[in-house]
């Protein structure tokens, strides 16, 4: 499908396309988002972007995802922890679904621990993040239905598109790393954000005491193989002190983990991975932590462009993962 | 298997083998490993049955049939099975031999003349002689066909054990995966529900006992307090 120019705009430029009726998913500060009139977009905060020319932090500007005229129908929602189950019913039969979520908030560990029992996930793409803040400042993340002009600290929002029955949308992810074999095998006792005690290898033992007796490098996630995909859950905090870890996404009871494996020289890893990256893909986002520790800021990575964010959606909630939407013909 | 290859047929054993976890491949297509892993676990925890989920997941695969690598993880999956359909048919395809046999009989008219019968005598002799070679040549090229037949049997034959050996190979990787689905379920009944409460419990007070430190401080220091600079 033919697509706009998705990157940074200024904020008069983004208000235009308001007023010109585009459909659109924005990412930026809350400062700017906050001067947007009432129209058909979707929006999360966040300052971290990956741009045309390179990676940067900016509080002025706005990310525009546009969607394709093409497109049959939209509809823009919101929704609460009570609703978010809903996203699966309110999804067109052939389409995609767009969802920002707020971070910290109750509606981002329910979305992240339901999402793989959800009916009918898998109908359509659910693609999406989870807004943030600027890391020095002690801002809320937020997001916005610019349809109802609400913004809101605890909710989520949704774009869901039907695309011609000649379209089909389909996700894919880009994780640079994989399951260290020589890893000890890690299974936890229940579905959750935080471990104290879980079975390591098959023995009962507490995460926080082997990660700090086995010097284990934390900017390396766990990774869960499913059925070839690796899937990680990046280590937020391990306290010694109390003997819990913490986790940007839940680790799941049915799942077997395992450390990544090291690796020499991120941002070049990122680089070798995207090589094939494609640049004209309706959505694409990409995680903080991938940001940092890469050392992202002021580079170009290949043709990758998006908000950073504080985790990634694929159909459920992912870490440290680069995360696409492409709308082919059939 | 071909781009645009129509998906195999829902009966397919495999279908089943996928779902169970009784055939282990590693695929490549996001949509597919998702769906697989998801349906698997709906099957085990009994959410839905395995007939169910073969049901769910023929009908999406119909719906991303185009999507990236769906064709080339559907050849990993039927694949091997395919190549032993393949041999079957050439077994049923084996060549016969066919003989040719000529019964040609001669005649030699007696001759009025001494000169026309020894012309035709030596008519005869020469037709004798070409008789026997193409005798010669026919039994010739009936033990040529015969070796080839021979080799063509022993290709088959080796072509045979090797999708023997293929699908050992599978039925090897299914009795090793549910050795290790038999070890995981070992240690999950290890995980007993009294634990797991006990768990949760002990968890809940840590959190609690966080929580007081936590309110002290900034909702970013707290989520991000590992590693950005203040």
């Amino acid at each position: 499908m033919e697509l706009m120019n998705n990157k940074l705009y200024a904020v008069d430029e983004v208000i235009n396309f308001v007023n010109q009726g585009k459909l659109m998913s924005l990412s930026g500060d809350e400062k700017v988002l906050k001067k947007l009139p009432q129209g058909n977009w979707i929006a999360g905060t966040i300052p971290y972007f990956m741009d045309e020319d390179a990676g940067k932090f900016d509080q002025n500007k706005i990310f525009v995802n546009f969607f394709d005229e093409n497109m049959v129908d939209f509809t823009i929602k919101t929704y609460d922890e009570n609703t978010i189950d809903q996203i699966v019913p309110d999804s067109y039969d052939n389409g995609y679904t767009l969802l920002i979520i707020p971070a910290f908030q109750k509606i981002h560990h329910d979305f992240a621990l339901k999402a793989e029992n959800l009916e009918g996930l898998y109908n359509n793409p659910v693609v999406g993040w989870i807004s943030g803040i600027d890391l020095n400042s002690a801002d809320t993340p937020k997001t916005f239905n610019g349809k109802l002009d609400q913004q809101y600290e605890d909710k989520a929002v949704a774009i869901h598109i039907k695309l011609p029955e000649d379209y089909f949308a389909q996700l894919d992810i880009v994780n640079i790393f994989e399951r260290d074999e020589d890893s000890p095998s890690i299974e936890f006792y229940f579905d959750s954000f935080d471990v104290l005690n879980c079975m390591i290898d098959g023995k009962e033992s507490n995460l926080a005491e082997y990660i700090n007796q086995n010097k284990i490098d934390t900017k390396l996630p766990l990774v869960a193989d499913y059925s070839g995909a690796s899937i990680n859950v990046s280590i937020k905090e391990v306290d010694t002190e109390n003997g819990l870890v913490s986790f940007y996404a839940p680790v799941f009871e049915s799942k077997v983990y395992k450390f990544a494996k090291p690796i020499q020289n991120y941002l070049k890893r990122f680089e070798t991975k995207t090589l094939d990256y494609e640049k004209d893909n309706q959505f694409s986002c990409n995680c903080i932590l991938n940001y940092l520790y890469g050392g992202f800021e002021g580079q170009k990575i290949n043709n990758i462009k998006g908000p950073i964010t504080f985790g990634e959606i694929a159909y459920q909630l992912l870490n440290q993962t680069l995360v696409t939407l492409t709308v082919d013909k059939i | 298997m071909e781009k645009n290859h129509p998906l195999p047929s829902k009966s397919r054993q495999e279908w089943r083998d996928l779902l169970n976890g009784n055939l282990n491949v590693p695929l490549k297509n996001y949509f597919f490993q998702m769906k697989v892993t998801q349906a698997r676990n709906q099957i085990k925890t009994g959410k839905f049955s395995l007939e169910e989920e073969v049901d769910n997941i023929y009908a999406l695969c119909k719906k991303f049939i185009k999507a990236k690598n769906m064709d080339t993880d559907l050849a990993k999956i039927f694949g091997a099975n395919e190549e032993e359909k393949n041999s079957e048919k050439e077994t049923e395809k084996r060549p016969v031999v066919e003989f040719e046999h000529d019964d040609q009989q001669y005649v030699i008219e007696e001759a009025k003349e001494h000169e026309e019968a020894e012309r035709k005598i030596l008519e005869a002799e020469r037709k004798k002689r070409e008789m026997i070679e193409r005798i010669k040549f026919q039994e010739e090229k009936a033990k040529l066909q015969s070796e080839k037949n021979k080799f063509d049997a022993e290709k088959i034959r080796l072509e045979a054990e090797k999708a023997i050996q293929v699908r050992l190979a599978v039925e090897k990787q299914k009795r090793e995966s549910k050795n290790n689905d038999t070890d995981l379920q070992n240690k999950r009944e290890l995980l007993t529900k009294e634990k797991r409460q006990k768990e949760l419990q002990r968890l809940s007070a840590v959190k609690k006992k966080k929580a007081k430190v936590v309110k002290k401080k900034s909702l970013f220091g707290s989520f991000f307090g590992g590693f950005f600079r203040n």
